[in-house]
């Protein structure tokens, strides 16, 4: 007897039909109705469909044999698959000498008719056939012979297609249990505390959190009715009406603090959101709890700072207008007191005395001039800007007026030409320009009579003032601090000032969204100038 | 417009109203000058005053219990149709707030900071 013999691409054969998954699978219809179909359209007592394995011959369908298998050295099968593209037929095996010693044909069952289509995947490789086998020697027909090859076709055909249905399957189901992983992970691992709970009001599932602030461990928990875990009480009043709400498919969400046996009282917003089955019906609810202690212990703190924080801007508010009135009055009344008795009672005062009043009458309008200043200063962050076209010549006239008796001291003068109108917030305008102008008077050079011209032009749809004075410059080094708070670059007794009134400018120009710049040559004169921009930036600036 | 022959001072402040008095009689004025420290006073003295006299009424407006605005206010329906008496604010502060409740307010003529100084004394004494 020939035994078994191997095909060239036994390993890759092998190997492939085990990629196919088919072998010592339960008996499938489809593969019994062709077998019962090789066996009807051949007549013969034996249809088989096998599969050439390592060391057998497995019986995918059989009709005819009890046995699954049998060994591959006696298989007939095993000689028809070494030759792919043909319908093996012995029409008596005992007179070919490949079969005439096997034991099938020597002893029972006296195998004497066998006829084999081989199994061959569509890349080449022959797995098994589908066979016929008769006791007696006989012959097939030619339609019966391709009728066997297209039931062999059709056995490919279904492994092939099922291997592909299978592999599917088996990636769809590991993708499932990766995000079955993930979720899991996900719902154990959240900072949230969650829980799982049935219809019947019993947990299923509990997370780490929850175990954390609950105590106990899942054991304990799951499985528990949640009127056994919270208390009746708690069930009744707290648990079970928004619950019932969830389990009757509405999402609820609330707030309340909670005292947790692990954790003590805490804050916590709880959502309780439905859970449905695949068809849809409600299948439980999901409890997800935040606890938000912290965050509204912060939110309370921040409160607190600022009602504070109202609480000193009213403080500040009160103060400024203590400032603006209380100090005013008495500062005031020492000034006008003053002042008469320097003129009315100078006389008969010693000279030590008139010193003394000198001081005490020139310290009281610094303290005057220094409470104007700083009033508007403060006032300006209170106020808001108020946009109205001005009429810079008219506002100029006021501004004279205004500056009447310091026009007449260093004996200046004011110039305006017709000047466009711009658009500004006129009281805070008059107060920059108001500042400027004096400044230009102030700072005058000895023997030279101060000239202060005001004039404007627009650019780009805004406009610019300027204040130009002949009067003593300013030096280089000094041009950039101009506009800070209490800077002042002179004595006192050379020339009056707080060093207010060019930080109350630069705030001027900027609540007007502009700037203010300025230019200047020692000996010469300076040139201070307010950009305003146009209204639409103001009024984006707000 | 007539000029004043009779000035009244109300404002809380005693000192202010000693030094107004003086600036007053410095400008020349040798007529009556009525001082009340309070909203309430004047009030009072207004409504027996068949306010024939022509008059200036120099009024401060931060004052204790009635304030220059509710005083302007109460005052409006005496000094309506009486075309001789002028009725002034003073001010410690020029504040815009204030500037506008005066704007509001029709019966208030002029808007005065303080201190009153006998330029606009004069100036008031000028009108006719």
């Amino acid at each position: 007897m020939q035994t078994s013999p191997i095909p060239d691409n036994e390993a890759q054969r092998l190997a492939r039909l085990r990629g196919l998954g088919i072998l010592d699978t339960l008996p499938q219809k489809a593969f019994d109705d062709i077998s019962a179909l090789a066996q009807m359209i051949c007549g013969t007592p034996v249809a088989l469909i096998t599969l050439i394995d390592q060391d057998r011959q497995w019986f995918k369908s059989r009709i005819g044999v009890e046995e699954r298998e049998a060994p591959r050295e006696v298989a007939f099968c095993s000689h028809a698959i070494l030759a792919p593209e043909q319908v093996m037929v012995v029409e008596d095996l005992s007179l070919d000498p490949r079969f005439s010693n096997n034991p099938l044909v020597v002893g029972a069952p006296k195998s004497r008719f066998y006829a084999g289509a081989p199994i061959v995947t569509h890349d080449g490789f022959a797995l098994g056939t589908v066979c016929v086998v008769d006791a007696k020697a006989r012959t097939l027909d030619a339609s019966q012979i391709d009728a066997l090859r297209r039931l062999a076709g059709l056995v490919i055909s279904l492994l092939e297609h099922e291997a592909v249905r299978v592999e599917e399957a088996t990636r769809n189901s590991e993708a499932w249990r990766l995000q079955h992983e993930e979720l899991t992970a996900m719902a154990i691992a959240g900072l949230d505390l969650q829980v799982y709970i049935d219809p019947h009001y019993f947990i299923q599932h509990v997370n780490d959190t929850f175990l954390a602030y609950w105590g106990g461990t899942r054991e304990d928990v799951i499985g528990l009715h949640i009127a056994a875990h919270v208390g009746e009480e708690a069930f009744r009043t707290i648990v079970r009406p928004p619950l019932d709400r969830a389990l009757a498919g509405e999402a609820v969400s609330y707030n309340r603090k909670t005292d947790f046996p692990a954790r003590g009282t805490r804050h916590v917003e709880v959502a309780l959101l439905p859970v449905r089955n695949a068809q849809g019906e409600i299948a439980g609810a999901v409890m997800r709890a935040q606890d938000v202690q912290e965050t509204r212990a912060r939110e309370a703190q921040l409160q607190r700072t600022v009602a504070l924080l109202e609480q000193r801007t009213m403080e500040q508010e009160r103060f400024i207008h203590i400032i603006s009135h209380d100090l005013r009055e008495p500062i005031n009344t020492i000034n006008n007191f003053t002042s008469l008795l320097a003129v009315d009672h100078q006389k008969e005062l010693s000279p030590a005395a008139q010193q003394y009043l000198s001081f005490v009458q020139s310290g009281g309008q610094r303290m005057r001039v220094l409470l104007d200043d700083l009033l508007h200063f403060v006032g300006l962050d209170n106020r808001s800007v108020q946009l109205r076209p001005v009429e810079i010549g008219r506002l100029v006239l006021q501004i004279e007026s205004d500056l009447a008796p310091l026009l007449a001291r260093v004996d200046g003068r004011l110039e305006c030409n017709p000047q466009p109108v711009v658009m500004a917030d006129e009281a805070l305008l008059r107060i920059a320009l108001k500042n400027l102008i004096a400044n230009g008077l102030k700072f005058a050079r000895k023997g030279v009579p101060a000239v202060v011209r005001v004039t404007v032009n627009e650019a780009r749809g805004g406009h610019q003032i300027h204040v130009t004075d002949n009067g003593i410059g300013i030096a280089d080094e000094h041009l950039h601090h101009v506009f800070d708070m209490f800077k002042r670059l002179h004595t006192r007794k050379h020339f009056e000032g707080t060093g207010l009134g060019l930080s109350v400018c630069r705030r001027i120009a900027q609540l007007h969204g502009g700037s203010i710049t300025v230019q200047s040559a020692l000996d010469e004169g300076s040139c201070f100038t307010l950009h305003l921009p146009a209204a639409s930036a103001v009024l984006h600036l707000e | 417009m007539t000029a004043p022959e009779r000035f009244i001072l109300i404002d809380d402040n005693e000192a202010d109203n000693v030094f107004h008095e003086i600036m007053i009689r410095r400008a020349g004025f040798t007529g009556d000058i009525l001082i009340f420290e309070s909203g309430a006073e004047a009030l009072a003295h207004l409504k027996n005053d068949p306010l024939t006299t022509p008059t200036c009424i120099y009024l401060d407006i931060n004052m204790p219990l009635m304030d220059g605005f509710e005083f302007a206010l109460k005052a409006t329906p005496l000094l309506t149709g009486k075309p001789t008496v002028v009725l002034v604010m003073l001010t410690s502060s020029d504040s815009p707030k204030d500037r506008e409740r005066v704007n509001e307010i029709p019966i208030i003529q002029g808007f005065l900071t303080k201190p009153l100084l006998t330029d606009a004394i004069r100036n008031m004494l000028q009108r006719d």
